[in-house]
């Protein structure tokens, strides 16, 4: 349990960074590079899908329906919408991993509001842990009723049925069985239409202080970092030459998709560290001193090209996560943390200019290498933080001083220039209760 | 309420898989994908679909005091119009910022902000007639970043949040951090700059909107989150949910970036409605860098007590957040800029403080990592910042300290 009354599950982080550590000969190398080559290291942890869903309600955050029939075909129907991350795939596998099918034994129908049970979407790394947990418990008891019909047919008791390749047998002999068709047959004979559903909610968080929605997860992913840098002193360009990245997402359902994962975090935080801004200017007085987009176009808004990727080692780090579907945890989103520090952290070891600020851009790294012949500290970045009203701050006792997880301040909504202030997001169910004119779907 | 029905952790755990699970296997919308079968929004067309093009704002800040449409329904092949008038129900992501329209009925608070929608039998006709709408405005001070927002009271970009133009402010104290900087032997603190980013997909938003008998409707649409656009439609459509069927297509990239219930997805839906025939809808990739929802840029004042075995004592996170012109996630961005410092290394004392301030720029919200990786980075280099003064730390800089699991 954190200070923040966040409850962690499975942590590989030790893991995630020993591999780092060993792929990038870190205890060799680090500090006795020459000038102009840096390495850094840095990690990272992300959540599992949010624990709370954006507007109070007590349903789950994620279902599955399946269908099946005398076919043998499973239909399985989700809300959960495949945005390029691999949800389709991750759902199948899952199904077909209990039922013991091959995936073209699936159809998938899914992101249907008319037809596909709620799922509250592709974010918040969510969907793995959540939507294939509803889709192990629909398949898990789609395979109790079809292996008790089957234990009938076959005299064998229901529990000592294995589900594979297509059939269902007898542990103890596996001839002794029938394919997986047939199995349907004797489950649709025996118990009439066949339709499973699964659903998951996630664990209640222990916190309950005001803001305490925004953190708790079933479960954290965690990554470690390492980027070996080229920079040239004299003009400040740098080139990352090596990626080494490691995550550890419990399982894996696919391994191939968590690399691409892995890979595609490890090029978005690259991009962020080192070039991409969405960043405005005023038109000139003449033309409506207007604030626009700098570049709002492929061609202009810099992101790495296969030119500017260095090459990347992944490691998945394995280490079952208890609330997981198979102990699986996230890989969407985590793996991008802990690049844009790496990257920070090489160029400071390569040429001693510490940037604080991203993106890096090669002038930034020449000031500061100035800055640190002129004042000895050699930084580049922002001089200050602003003056700013954060309001009353509200005091929460840490599990380690015996709290409860509640605030003991008062936290006191706010009233400033007539306004009422915004409260948290949902929290509590009277908090929620504050804006009900928003919590049910007309 | 019964408790949801829940599969025992420890028998999830145990469960060893025999074929697939762990293997690399095809996934199962790979071929379609690489032989170009598959089907975007932007695929999909019915009999009779027409095209609409929504009317974006030129100004960053202002009224609306008039629109003419003379000069665009002259434009042959164009249908029909929306303005704001005809969707006053205002929606938005969180229930605590329901601050968007469908169009703007009265105010524009960005450069892009939709005012106007048109609808022609042709994507190049409503081009042309979008281009020949007139909107006259009465300007408003422009307000360009966190520091002018603060300096900017009036005039308000909203007229809710905490004040000002600062959309959200929170301050939370877990255990005594000034005693921890007090008893620390050595206390760093950095000041650090993250830049916002885009999430840049390949796949721009698309969505079509199919009218059918009985009043209902169905939108096709790139979204990572049909239930929440469904809820949206529902509420400014003034429809019975169950009449709207909302679905996803498959995505060309989200990252975050489709996400929200958007504006055109709305439009489109009410302007099908109001023509009765098919309407799509898909944004220039102009358009989808100032729809944004992207990386909020953070300045961060971090402040960490160290002890002189590694391990962390205490730290104060503050960030400020340039939200944009709308809430979107922010309020929940703003959180998160804070809640996940503690889960990688043990911290016994932390006080975070976050604002969100709202600037005249397209809003911010969600992109891989939502809020998590601005703080990243002053945090980390922290920790190199003390790996190099301590020659003696261990070479894997702090992983003395880790965070027992918890059973």
């Amino acid at each position: 349990m954190t200070a923040n009354w966040l409850r962690i599950g499975s942590m590989g982080l030790r893991e995630c960074i020993e591999a780092v550590v060993a792929g990038s000969g870190w205890r060799e190398r680090y500090g006795r590079l020459p000038v102009g080559r840096g390495l850094g290291l840095a990690c990272g942890s992300y959540l599992c899908g949010a624990g709370l869903p954006i507007y109070w309600n007590h349903m789950p955050q994620s279902g599955v329906q399946l269908r099946i029939d005398r076919s043998g075909c499973v239909a399985v129907f989700c809300g959960a919408a495949e945005i390029g991350q691999g949800s389709d795939s991750v759902l199948a596998a899952i199904v077909a991993e209990v039922l013991g099918v091959e995936l073209a034994d699936l159809r998938l129908c899914v992101a249907d509001t008319d037809l596909t049970p709620v799922d509250l979407g592709s974010y918040s790394s969510r969907v793995t842990l959540m939507a294939g947990n509803a889709a192990q418990q629909a398949a898990d008891r789609a395979r109790e009723v079809i292996a008790a019909a089957v234990g009938e047919q076959l005299e064998v008791p229901a529990g000592r049925l294995v589900f594979a390749e297509r059939r269902v047998f007898d542990a103890a002999d596996p001839d002794r069985g029938m394919d997986w068709v047939d199995a349907c047959i004797a489950a649709e004979a025996r118990h009439g239409t066949l339709g499973f559903v699964g659903s998951y909610t996630p664990p209640r968080s222990p916190g309950k202080y005001r803001g305490a929605g925004v953190g708790p997860s079933p479960a954290y992913s965690y990554s470690a970092c390492v980027i070996e840098t080229e920079v040239d002193p004299e003009t400040g360009i740098y080139r990352p030459l090596h990626v080494w990245l490691a995550h550890d997402v419990g399982r894996s359902i696919n391994p191939v998709l968590v690399l691409g994962q892995i890979e595609g975090g490890v090029y978005m935080g690259l991009g962020e560290a080192m070039m991409e801004e969405q960043a405005f200017r005023r038109l000139p007085p003449k033309r409506s001193r207007a604030l626009v987009h700098k570049m709002p176009s492929f061609l202009e808004y810099k992101s790495p090209s296969a030119h500017d990727m260095p090459p990347v080692t992944s490691y998945i780090i394995e280490n079952p996560d208890p609330e997981g579907p198979y102990g699986a945890k996230e890989v969407g989103q985590g793996p991008l943390l802990p690049v844009v520090p790496a990257l920070a952290n090489s160029i400071f070891d390569a040429v001693g200019a510490r940037v604080d600020q991203v993106p890096i851009h090669p002038h930034m790294i020449l000031a500061a290498l100035r800055n640190g012949q002129r004042t000895g500290t050699a930084r580049f970045g922002p001089a200050a933080f602003p003056d700013v009203d954060f309001g009353e701050t509200m005091v929460v006792p840490t599990p380690a001083e015996g709290g409860d997880g509640k605030a003991i301040t008062e936290y006191k909504q706010k009233l400033r220039g007539g306004m009422r202030g915004a409260t948290g997001t949902m929290t509590t169910r009277e908090e929620a209760l504050e804006s009900k004119k928003d919590l049910t779907t007309r | 309420m019964a408790e949801p029905v829940r599969t025992p952790p420890d028998e999830r755990r145990a469960r060893e898989p025999r074929n697939l699970v762990g293997t690399p296997f095809r996934r199962v919308d790979g071929r379609a994908k690489v032989t170009g079968r598959t089907l975007f929004a932007d695929d999909l067309s019915f009999p009779r679909t027409c095209h609409m093009r929504l009317v974006r704002s030129t100004v960053p800040h202002a009224r609306i005091v008039a629109i003419d449409l003379a000069a665009a329904e002259r434009v042959e092949g164009v249908l029909g119009f929306l303005t704001g008038a005809e969707m006053p129900e205002p929606f938005g992501i969180l229930p605590v910022s329901q601050d968007e329209h469908a169009l703007c009925p009265d105010k524009v608070r960005f450069v892009g902000d939709p005012v106007v929608a048109v609808a022609a039998t042709t994507e190049d006709a409503a081009w042309e007639a979008a281009h020949r709408v007139r909107v006259e405005y009465e300007e408003l001070t422009t307000i360009a970043s966190v520091d002018e927002a603060l300096a900017t009271p009036e005039p308000r970009i909203h007229d809710y949040g905490e004040f000002g133009n600062v959309h959200k402010a929170i301050s939370m104290r877990f255990g005594d951090v000034e005693a921890g900087f007090a008893a620390s032997d050595l206390v760093l603190e950095d000041t650090v700059f993250y830049e916002g980013s885009t999430h840049l997909p390949m796949e721009q938003h698309s969505a079509l909107a199919v009218p059918e008998d009985d009043d209902r409707i169905t939108l096709y649409s790139s979204t990572q989150t049909p239930h929440y656009v469904h809820r949206a439609l529902a509420k400014v459509l003034g429809i019975p949910a169950a009449r709207i069927r909302v679905i996803a297509c498959s995505n060309g990239g989200g990252f975050g970036g489709k996400s929200d219930p958007f504006n055109h997805e709305i439009a489109v839906a009410k302007m099908a409605l109001k023509l009765g025939r098919p309407v799509k809808v898909t944004l220039s990739r102009e358009e989808v860098f100032y729809c944004h929802r992207g990386r909020h840029p953070v300045l961060m004042h971090v402040k960490t007590g160290f002890a002189k075995d590694g391990t962390l004592v205490a730290q104060r996170l503050k960030t400020a957040l340039d939200g944009g012109a709308y809430g979107s996630y922010g309020v929940a961005s703003t959180y998160y800029t804070g809640a996940l410092q503690t889960v990688t290394y043990d911290l016994p004392a932390y006080h975070f403080q976050g604002a969100r301030a709202f600037t005249n720029k397209p809003p911010c919200g969600p992109k891989r990592g939502h809020g998590t990786p601005q703080p990243r980075s002053p945090s980390r280099s922290t920790s190199t910042r003390r790996r190099t003064r301590w020659a003696s730390t261990p070479p894997t800089c702090g992983c003395a300290t880790w965070l027992p699991p918890t059973a």
